[in-house]
């Protein structure tokens, strides 16, 4: 098992996500950063749903308690196995006694720590994603400790290709109140870049408004990635926590690639809007 | 509901939304959850979840791709609705409100703002049978619909940063129970001790989309009570029976 030294700004354990009761009104949850999360179980051998750890902006102190293979995708927090530096997207061996550490966030903004097998952790509505009140926890806590599997296979392999650029455009496919939209707004939204402000795993809010914004409709359903525009002019980029109803309107909807994208923003990066068919 | 057109736009490639032209009533809503019935039987064998709120009703489909193919099929299935023969079945559900001044904390000032004595108000919000019209916001928070006219006022316009579990409240036309603590901008009239939102039931959420909610008025000693039986997970609520 791992025990948490420090439990970082905000991590969680996620996985995919719970998908059967979003019409409970519980948000699907699961990582923000789909691309990163998929190469971690990929360079491990997992299967597609095996739980790890979501990092915020600063990483966690862990101890190992037990020997295990782990790799970091994501964000670069200069990663540390006893103070000597690890690179992301790579296998290691860890002992009983090892400590992950991380310095200074140096890269994107979400990094994923996962080890062999997965991380165990108790399942609520299908789901070992934490969202309170769904899960007790809304944070790992320090001196937790968290199981994973016995290391059967000491093969470390590093094969995978790793693709690695700063995309700064979301690829975004038009939303129902699209067509709402001034010929000026739709001009406004594609020309120009947009300043993360505001941001969590619910959403990412931007500095700039949007002139006149558009008014409110009745209550519909929305997923991660829709985007709305408020009638203030905000745009609000919905994220994996986010509520499944709301009233402003949806005028566009990311690709999950964008999705994963966005995920790897923090406060002051600039992003534009790239709009594309189905 | 013949001539009432509805609009089928994507959102993203996994996710349709068919939206009701017209406005919200409980005519549409009974028309959008008999759709329903009707899409989880032909759908059967996709991976979906069906989302109807208000006016309008989304399928999200976790594996598959939002093809012509499937809107034509929905749009096939959407005439042969026959609209007069509602097929879905709702519950009514009773659920008991303590609106004493300890919980209802906003009751003096709707009282001063409608000249309303607290008995009136009451009344006006016991007296009403409420539709579902979505679930949604929290989990297991539900957009109850409508509040007498006299009862409609708007929410505040600075919201508070904690409301208590189990909270009652009035917003415009709307009133509903917030199932958690949480930030919100309603006006806090009750507390309801029956958890909306119960992760040791299956499902979590007794009510549905389509279901009508009364409100009944108990004291602080029944409060208390059926907080106690809540709390020690032996309290279950039933349907009205017709």
């Amino acid at each position: 098992m791992i025990k948490v030294i420090h439990p970082g700004f905000y991590t969680t354990i996620q996985d995919k996500g719970r998908f059967n009761y979003r019409a409970f009104g519980v948000p699907v949850s699961g990582v923000m950063d789909e691309v990163s999360y998929k190469l971690l179980n990929d360079l491990l051998g997992n299967h597609d749903n095996a739980a790890a750890l979501e990092c915020t902006m600063v990483g966690p102190t862990i101890l190992f308690l037990k020997a295990t293979k782990i790799a970091i995708t994501g964000g670069n927090m200069q990663p540390q196995l006893n103070n000597q530096p690890i690179q992301n997207n790579r296998v290691y061996l860890v002992d009983e006694g090892d400590i992950l550490s991380f310095k200074k966030l140096k890269t994107g903004y979400r990094t994923y720590i996962g080890v062999f097998g997965g991380l165990k952790s108790e399942v609520y509505l299908e789901s070992k994603s934490y969202y309170y009140p769904v899960t007790p926890n809304k944070t790992i806590e320090k001196d937790s400790e968290i199981e994973f599997i016995n290391l059967n296979d000491t093969t470390v392999n590093n094969k995978i290709e790793i693709v690695t650029n700063n995309i700064t455009e979301l690829t975004v496919f038009k939303a129902p109140e699209f067509d709402v939209l001034s010929t000026e707004q739709i001009h406004f939204l594609e020309t120009n870049s947009f300043t993360v402000d505001k941001n969590n795993r619910m959403a990412y809010q931007f500095k700039e408004r949007v002139p006149k914004g558009l008014s409110s409709i009745v209550t519909s359903a929305t997923i991660p990635g829709t985007i709305q525009l408020t009638p203030s002019g905000n745009l609000i980029i919905l994220m994996k926590d986010a509520q499944t109803t709301g009233g402003y309107a949806r005028i566009f909807q990311l690709t999950n690639e964008a999705i994963a994208v966005l995920a790897q923003k923090k406060m002051g990066d600039k992003i534009t809007f790239k709009v594309v068919d189905f | 509901m013949k001539d009432v057109e509805f609009t089928y736009q994507r959102l993203g490639k996994n996710a349709l939304v068919i939206t009701c032209k017209t406005d919200f009533t409980e005519e549409v809503l009974s028309y959008i959850l008999t759709f329903k019935e009707i899409i989880k039987k032909a759908f059967n064998n996709y991976q979906l979840e069906i989302i109807p709120v208000y006016n309008s009703i989304t399928i999200l489909f976790n594996h598959t791709q939002v093809t012509d193919n499937i809107i034509n099929k929905l749009q096939e299935l959407q005439r042969n609705i026959n609209h007069k023969k509602a097929d879905f079945r709702y519950n009514l559900w009773e659920l008991p409100v303590c609106y004493d001044n300890k919980f209802g904390i906003d009751l003096n000032a709707i009282m001063a703002a409608t000249k309303l004595s607290k008995k009136e108000i009451i009344n006006l919000h016991t007296q009403t049978t409420y539709t579902v019209y979505g679930i949604g916001f929290l989990p297991g928070f539900l957009y109850l619909g409508e509040v007498h006219k006299s009862l409609q006022i708007q929410r505040k316009s600075k919201p508070r940063l904690k409301i208590t579990k189990g909270a009652v409240g009035i917003a415009g036309k709307q009133t509903g129970i917030y199932p958690q603590e949480s930030p919100g901008g309603w006006n806090i009239i009750g507390n309801c001790p029956v958890p909306l939102f119960n992760l040791s039931k299956k499902p979590p959420v007794f009510a549905k989309v389509g279901d009508q909610i009364k409100f009944k008025a108990i004291s602080i000693h029944e409060y208390e009570l059926l907080q106690i039986k809540v709390a020690a997970n032996i309290f279950s609520i039933s349907p009205v029976q017709e």
